[in-house]
């Protein structure tokens, strides 16, 4: 049997047996995939999964219409487990209100509840950073600070101020965002430099410890911008200064708002 | 590109030597204690600091080191009690991690550590507060008007 | 509409001298929101704070913003007089010309437009400001006393005496401190048993006072009023209760030389111990590191003897937690370990002895009952040789401070010496003789010119063991300029008066500050001595410095007087400077749940009219929150926001700059 159909195969079977309400997978339209989200066993055959599936689903557990629907079966691969373990250490979802169809590579792993999922992950490696990310990264690291300046001021240009980023991700899910604030207004909502730089700024940083890289906000730019620089540069100073990856366990303290007397001092004189 | 910062002519001239102006997030308890102590100790310093009071590191978000930036700061200080000397326990620790990872992703930016400091001051440190206002108007003033190249600035 | 009022104090000339008041004044008046400016000379002084309180009615301010000293000093000040005149004390704010600017500055010009800006950065705060309402808070009428030599004792009776509840927590198996070690105590030599033990048996008996002996504080939550405070009480092996002190055990322990902690390691005592025979409880207990059972198993000769089955070697540490409004902490000093001045032996001659064992070797229910015995030999010195300031003002050791009751103990030592043995030469070596307080510069000279010591001024480079035994001594005589050797039997080092090893450790449960040196801090060196930064918790005796006795009495009155005060009411206003959460925008992520380091954050369910929960948020419990803001900075959705510091003032605040720099 191949992944798909064993998918679609536990899909129908969880949706038979009354265990879940919905199932949350992926649809083909054209050449793109998108998100679907079914109630009956015999719409499986709809469901697809290839390499082209980049949407990170547990950003779809927000919508009201999942909500109203849970228990759901979710498909995801190891940085969309992680993604549920940050939303249920962040009380978003409750543990009992997901099953895992979880895809490790190119491998269906069956059926897990979130704590089968957490130990599923506790053997894996964290998210690989791109190669191409981690070598800009290096040579951004090694220039001189006007120049990291100019660069960033050239890559966030182009920043509409859609917001596609944040919508698309499974961890940014505060009703009203701090850049919707305007007593006082804490983040500009122009599309100029100053207000581009803190607006992916201020969202790289609310990601720290619990972003997974799942690369979803940087697909889901019309404008291409670099956002997994961002992510994966915090991703990077809290695994190797840290010892953190976000999302490692269900019942995992928070990366900020947890401390040790022997975090990182050498920076404060 | 002419340089956005300036100052009121009175007193820094249009000549003069570039002066930063430096905004200081401080805790209630023991760096602005530390910068009375200053005072009443009569140490002298360079005038270009403002300080703004908090209650406690742990209420200093970088969101405000941010916007002190996008609002006309050449450099930042953040300071606050020494580890195990927080006011209220652990404000400090907090602020520490946060600051830990906010200060790489400023760095990543551009804004290194000529411009965004971090220091523990106690209440008993006036003497230190003075040399580290010193140092770190030096500092900025060595690293120049933050650049208007750089997009944390507003430009008006 | 604001109608902000400015005040620009001169300070006499403190602040007028580097900062152009006029000009601040009038820059003032030109900033939106401000109707009324002026500068006057003395803005604290009576005239200076009717000046605030007619403008408030005159003017019908909203804010008013005060250009004077720190906050620290008079925003108290100036916000009763708001409050007098009828405006809420929350929407007055201090700019800090003096201590930030004035004081630190020198160029006039960049002062004042530092001036300027401070003014502005307030100016745009208060206009921001809500009226706030103190928080009332009840109070806990027991207070906790952490240690139980003389201060701990005094505050304890003294509270005890004002009617209120005392739990006395004492790490020792006795109370009665470095105290009860004395034999005689400056200036008037008077025995220190004689009017300490009484004390200690008053504390005992006390209705109020519960005495927890062989304890210590293991954790502190709560604040103001009430906290709650977990004390390990370390397992004694000895069933208080059924003890009767009679004395069988600690006469049969066959572990007998364990050197006495009580006695400066000058005499022995055995495994199951009182430490003194004026203990207080008069009740034994096990030192489980010496005792035979407790190590190999077998042994048990006390248990064997004891008539009412009192020994439980199957005893443990327990823990207790107990609520009380106040805490005063009373934990006292340790001296210097001198082993490591190698010019003095380090630590390894016998007859180079501390204060301590000067004391007890002078007592007359010490080892020797008084007599004066070199360690070594058990022989009587005929020259015993003083150094003071042995490590105290040495910056190389780390206490650039004086420990302040040298100069005094060994005048007495001097004297008691002279005392006891009438061939006795004793000499003292002192850098400068701080003898002040009442009846102690007279004490000194007596001991110089009736008691015959020789006060020698100058520094010692070098003890040593010559091969008959003398310690010989070498120094310089710096009045005189010339070398000094002396043939001494006996050294009496005064050590430095250092805080507890363990005093930091303790300061950090309670959130207290101590300095450099581990004492800890006062709220205030002159105004507020006997406070700390922590409310509720107060300082008695040398845990804040070095102090002789009447000091040490002096202070922990002072405590019991703030806490009988404290007390002196059922409930307590306290600042209302507390977070905040915004319901409607609440997304219950738990950050700020799992940040305050108060617990003063909860879950609060929701519910529709039927009971059932629609929506869970965060929610502030005021009287635990302290009001540090650390949620704040957590909250990504910006939910939570902390009184008289909230994003709206603080950002404005930053914007304020910004105007100065366009």
């Amino acid at each position: 049997m191949s992944l798909i159909e064993a998918i679609r195969a536990d899909g129908a079977k969880l949706l038979q047996e009354g265990e879940v309400k919905m199932v949350l997978g992926y649809r083909s339209r054209y050449d793109r995939r998108l998100p679907l989200l079914i109630t009956q066993a015999d719409q499986v055959s709809a469901l697809v999964y290839d390499d082209d599936c980049w949407q990170n689903l547990p950003t779809y557990l927000r919508k009201g219409e999942v909500r109203s629907a849970m228990p759901v079966a979710i498909v995801c691969r190891p940085e969309g487990i992680r993604s549920l373990l940050v939303l249920a250490s962040e009380a978003q979802i409750a543990a009992d209100a997901v099953r895992v169809l979880a895809i490790v590579g190119n491998e269906y792993r069956g059926v897990l509840d979130l704590a089968a999922a957490a130990a599923l992950i506790k053997d894996l490696p964290p998210a690989p950073v791109a190669p191409d990310v981690a070598a800009k990264l290096d040579e951004l690291a090694a220039m001189p600070a006007n120049d990291r300046a100019a660069f960033w001021r050239d890559a966030l240009a182009p920043c509409t101020r859609c917001y596609a980023c944040r919508a698309s991700c499974p961890v940014c899910y505060c009703q009203n965002c701090v850049v919707e604030r305007n007593t006082p207004q804490i983040v500009s909502t122009t599309a100029a430099p100053h207000g581009n730089f803190a607006w992916n700024i201020v969202r790289a940083f609310h990601q720290a410890g619990r972003c997974t890289l799942c690369g979803a906000c940087q697909a889901a730019c019309p404008q291409n911008l670099p956002l997994m620089l961002l992510n994966a540069w915090i991703e990077r100073q809290v695994r190797e200064e840290f010892a953190f990856v976000s999302g490692s366990g269900l019942n995992e303290p928070p990366f900020i708002g947890s401390w040790s007397p022997n975090d990182d001092d050498k920076f404060i004189r | 590109m002419t340089d956005t910062h300036t100052k009121p002519a009175s007193s820094q001239g249009t000549q003069g030597p570039f002066e930063p102006t430096l905004v200081a997030f401080v805790c209630n308890w023991c760096t602005y204690a530390g910068a009375d102590l200053a005072g009443t100790s009569r140490l002298k310093y360079a005038a270009n600091i403002r300080i703004i009071k908090l209650p406690c590191t742990g209420r200093i978000d970088p969101l405000l080191v941010l916007k002190a930036f996008e609002s006309g700061a050449d450099g930042v200080l953040v300071s606050g009690c020494h580890p195990g000397d927080c006011h209220y326990t652990s404000g400090n620790f907090h602020a520490r991690r946060r600051w830990a990872i906010f200060h790489r992703l400023l760095e990543l930016t551009g804004i290194d550590s000529s411009r965004l400091h971090f220091s523990w001051v106690s209440a008993a440190e006036g003497q230190k507060f003075a040399d580290l206002v010193n140092d770190v108007v030096a500092k900025v003033r060595q690293a120049g008007p933050f650049d208007a190249v750089n997009p944390a600035r507003r430009r008006s | 509409m604001s109608r902000v009022g400015v005040f620009i104090c001169h300070c006499g000339e403190n602040i007028a001298r580097t900062v152009d008041v006029v000009a601040v004044a009038a820059a003032a008046a030109r900033m939106p929101g401000v109707v009324h400016s002026v500068e006057y000379k003395y803005m604290c002084s009576d005239p200076g704070q009717q000046l605030v309180k007619n403008a408030i009615a005159e003017h019908k301010l909203t804010g008013v913003v005060v250009a004077a000293c720190s906050p620290r000093m008079h925003e108290s000040t100036f916000r009763r007089a708001a409050a007098e005149a009828g405006l809420n004390p929350y929407l007055l704010e201090m700019s800090n010309v003096r201590e930030h600017c004035s004081w630190v500055h020198e160029d006039k010009a960049l002062a004042t437009e530092k001036a300027v800006d401070l003014v502005r950065v307030m100016v745009e705060k208060v206009r921001r400001n809500r009226a706030l309402k103190p928080i009332s808070i009840s109070v806990e009428p027991t207070a906790l006393v952490v240690g139980g030599g003389i201060a701990g004792i005094q505050a304890a009776l003294d509270i005890a005496n004002g009617g209120k509840k005392v739990i006395l927590v004492e790490r020792e198996l006795s109370i009665g401190g470095h105290m009860a070690r004395l034999s005689e105590t400056f200036p008037t030599l008077d025995c220190s048993q004689c009017i300490m033990t009484p004390r200690m048996v008053e504390v005992a008996s006390h209705p109020n006072i519960t005495l927890m002996t062989w304890s210590e504080v293991e954790s502190v939550s709560g604040f103001l009023g009430n906290f709650d405070v977990t004390i390990r009480r370390k397992a004694r092996y000895v069933d208080l209760a059924k003890c009767t002190g009679c004395g069988e055990c600690w006469n049969k322990c066959p572990a007998k030389k364990i050197p006495s902690e009580f006695d400066a390691g000058i005499g022995n005592r055995t495994a199951i111990y009182v430490p003194s025979p004026q203990a207080v409880p008069n009740k034994p207990g096990i030192d489980a590191k010496n005792c035979i059972m407790l190590t190999k198993g077998k042994c048990g000769a006390c248990a064997k003897v004891c008539p009412r089955q009192a020994i439980d070697f199957k005893d443990v540490d327990k823990f207790e937690t107990v609520k009380v409004g106040a805490i005063v902490l009373a934990t006292g000093f340790e001296l210097w370990d001198h082993s490591a001045y190698g010019e003095y032996g380090a630590g390894r001659l016998k007859d180079v002895i501390d204060g301590f064992a000067f004391e007890r070797l002078a007592s007359a229910s010490g080892p020797t009952s008084g007599q004066i015995l070199r360690p070594s030999d058990h022989t009587e010195p005929k020259t015993v040789v003083f150094i003071q300031c042995c490590g105290s003002r040495d910056t190389k050791m780390g206490m650039p401070y004086c420990s302040k009751i040298c100069c005094m103990y060994t005048a007495k030592h001097a004297m008691l010496y002279a005392h006891k043995v009438h061939d006795g030469q004793a000499v003292v070596f002192y850098m400068d003789i701080r003898a002040a307080g009442k009846g102690y510069d007279e004490f000194v000279r007596r001991a110089i010119e009736a008691d015959g010591a020789r006060y020698v001024r100058g520094r010692i480079s070098r003890v040593y063991r010559r091969a008959d035994g003398k310690l010989i001594v070498r120094g310089a005589d710096t009045l005189a300029g010339t070398p000094v050797t002396i043939e001494a039997d006996m050294v009496v080092l005064a050590d430095a008066v250092v805080a507890r090893k363990d005093s930091r450790a303790l300061a950090q449960k309670l959130g207290v500050s101590y300095d450099a040196y581990g004492f800890f801090s006062e709220a205030h060196p002159k105004l507020r001595p006997v406070e700390t930064a922590v409310a509720g918790v107060y300082l008695a005796g040398a845990c804040q410095a070095p102090k002789d006795i009447p000091d040490a009495v002096s202070q922990a009155s002072a405590s019991a007087s703030k806490v009988l005060a404290l007390f002196s009411k059922p409930k307590l206003d306290r600042e209302p400077i507390i977070a905040r959460v915004n319901r409607n925008n609440c997304d219950h992520c738990r950050a700020c749940i799992n940040t305050c380091p108060y617990k003063a954050i909860s879950d609060l369910e929701i519910k529709d009219r039927n009971g059932k929960v629609v929506r869970v948020v965060a929610d502030v419990n005021e009287g635990l929150c302290q009001g540090c803001g650390t949620c704040v900075a957590v909250c990504r959705s910006r939910s939570i926001d902390l009184d008289g510091f909230t994003d709206e003032q603080v950002f404005a605040e930053l914007a304020a700059l910004e105007s100065q720099t366009k």
